[in-house]
């Protein structure tokens, strides 16, 4: 660090006109012994007055203010700097804990709202159950085949649960149609708007009966209506409970247009389902019997 | 005289950058030395008349900074000033091991003194993350040292000017 000939014991002593004041000899030790003392003094005052600013102290914080301002303005703008480049390098991992974060909340929403509108949905069937006069069944539907020609959903309930076949299904808007085949967990359910669907069913309004017949995309036809009885467009079709496979009153569909141009004896009206088939999610099962029915 | 009409500002200036660094670079989390460094350094280079006077106002200015009494940090770098002058007449600073264990011995009295002197200042006793604080500083300013006497050196060789430098201390 220093050159050899710039040790203090080589080196020699700076004479100073303020070192004259003292003796010579012992300049140095009386020098060292007044700055312990003036500072023991400063110590020992303050300590004994410490409400009591002097004026260098003053003069000292009032000095500093502005050198502290000055000083500090690159030191601030370096440590902004430092923490923008911090904020950067961690933005990249937090840009990623955050989407993937969000990609679960979203999931959860997703989860809570479905939970949501499930409760919705079942809040409704349990309204229809307690309207239905006969036990009954809820089912949840795990699959459907609605593009075919044949229109069936498939449920989760089947003969372990004690259903059969020919028990008619329904939703909280209305009938959905029955069941055609059941195996222990899961049955088949035809719906109301298939071909090979013919329900007994009567005008709301007027009490005209007649065969619901399915019809696919066109929803359902109003079958072997005489031309001269009175049906209008609006009217209320519900199943009329002589076929004995869906108790009376159960809610079918509505009247939305009417044909009497047929040369034939019957009118033709078209039906609109009051069921959405194609959101359908739960369904109930009407455990009806033909013979308590008869 | 010039030394001694600037020794007021340059000394403010050293205690506020100390103060600046240690607040802006290293977060307020460890104190940073340099004006204990000076002082050592002083004790080694200077004069008593100087140097204790640098010693002084370094610590008069530091008391005002950042104690709530006035006289604890003069009283401290006084004395570590005669110590490091009392030190120099039988040592010298040759290596940087050196220059760094006598900065470790320094801090650590400071630091001891500051604990020492806390419950008659203060009235209570320092707090263990308090005294826990000290010891990174301790080890700061002894890791630091061996770089700002190289500083210090050049910083006085080039106010004095060449041909002063060699022979500066007494």
């Amino acid at each position: 660090m220093f050159s050899e000939g710039e040790t203090p014991q080589t080196s020699q002593k700076v004479k100073h006109p303020t070192t004259m004041l003292f003796p010579k000899k012992h300049r140095q030790i009386i020098i060292a012994c007044l700055l312990v003392i003036v500072s023991l003094v400063i110590l020992s005052y303050s300590i004994t007055h410490p409400t009591s600013v002097g004026f260098f102290r003053k003069l000292v914080l009032e000095t500093a203010a502005p050198l502290a301002n000055m000083i500090s303005a690159p030191f601030r703008g370096l440590n902004e700097a430092w923490k923008r480049y911090i904020f950067l390098v961690g933005m990249e991992d937090e840009n990623r804990r955050l989407k993937k974060e969000n990609a679960s909340l979203t999931q959860e929403t997703v989860y809570y709202r479905e939970g949501y509108l499930e409760g919705i949905r079942l809040q409704k069937l349990l309204t229809l159950k307690e309207k239905v006069n006969y036990p009954t069944i809820a089912a949840r539907v795990i699959g459907r085949d609605q593009t075919s020609i044949i229109k069936t959903i498939l449920i989760d309930k089947g003969t372990s649960h004690g259903l059969k076949v020919d028990l008619p299904v329904i939703a909280d808007q209305g009938v959905v149609g029955k069941i055609v085949e059941s195996s222990p967990h899961v049955s088949k359910i035809l719906l109301l708007i298939d071909e090979n669907s013919n329900i007994d069913a009567l005008v709301q309004e007027t009490r005209i009966q007649g065969i619901l017949h399915g019809a696919a995309s066109m929803g359902c036809s109003l079958k072997y209506v005489p031309k001269p009885e009175t049906v209008t467009v609006g009217n209320t079709v519900v199943s009329s409970g002589l076929s004995g496979i869906f108790p009376k009153g159960l809610l079918l569909g509505t009247v939305t247009n009417i044909d009497k141009t047929d040369s034939g004896l019957f009118q033709k009206i078209d039906v609109t389902p009051f069921v959405d088939f194609a959101r359908l999610e739960e369904v109930m099962v009407i455990m009806f019997d033909k013979v308590d029915n008869k | 005289m010039i030394y001694y009409i600037s020794l007021p500002f340059l000394s403010l200036f050293l205690i506020v950058f100390q103060m600046m660094v240690a607040d802006t670079v290293l977060f307020g989390k460890i104190g940073l030395e340099l004006s204990l460094i000076l002082v050592i350094y002083a004790g080694f280079r200077l004069d008593v008349i100087r140097g204790g006077i640098l010693s002084f106002i370094l610590g008069f200015v530091r008391d005002c900074l950042s104690c709530t009494i006035s006289g604890l940090y003069t009283l401290i770098y006084v004395l570590v000033f005669l110590i490091s002058t009392l030190a120099s007449t039988r040592i010298s600073l040759g290596q940087s091991s050196f220059i760094m264990v006598f900065t470790l011995t320094c801090a650590l009295f400071e630091s001891i003194i500051i604990v020492l002197f806390y419950p008659v200042l203060y009235g209570g006793s320092m707090s263990t993350h308090a005294l826990k604080a000290y010891i990174p500083q301790i080890l700061m300013a002894s890791g630091l040292s061996p770089i700002l006497f190289k500083a210090f050196c050049w910083i006085e060789g080039y106010v004095s000017g060449e041909a002063k430098q060699p022979d500066k201390r007494a």
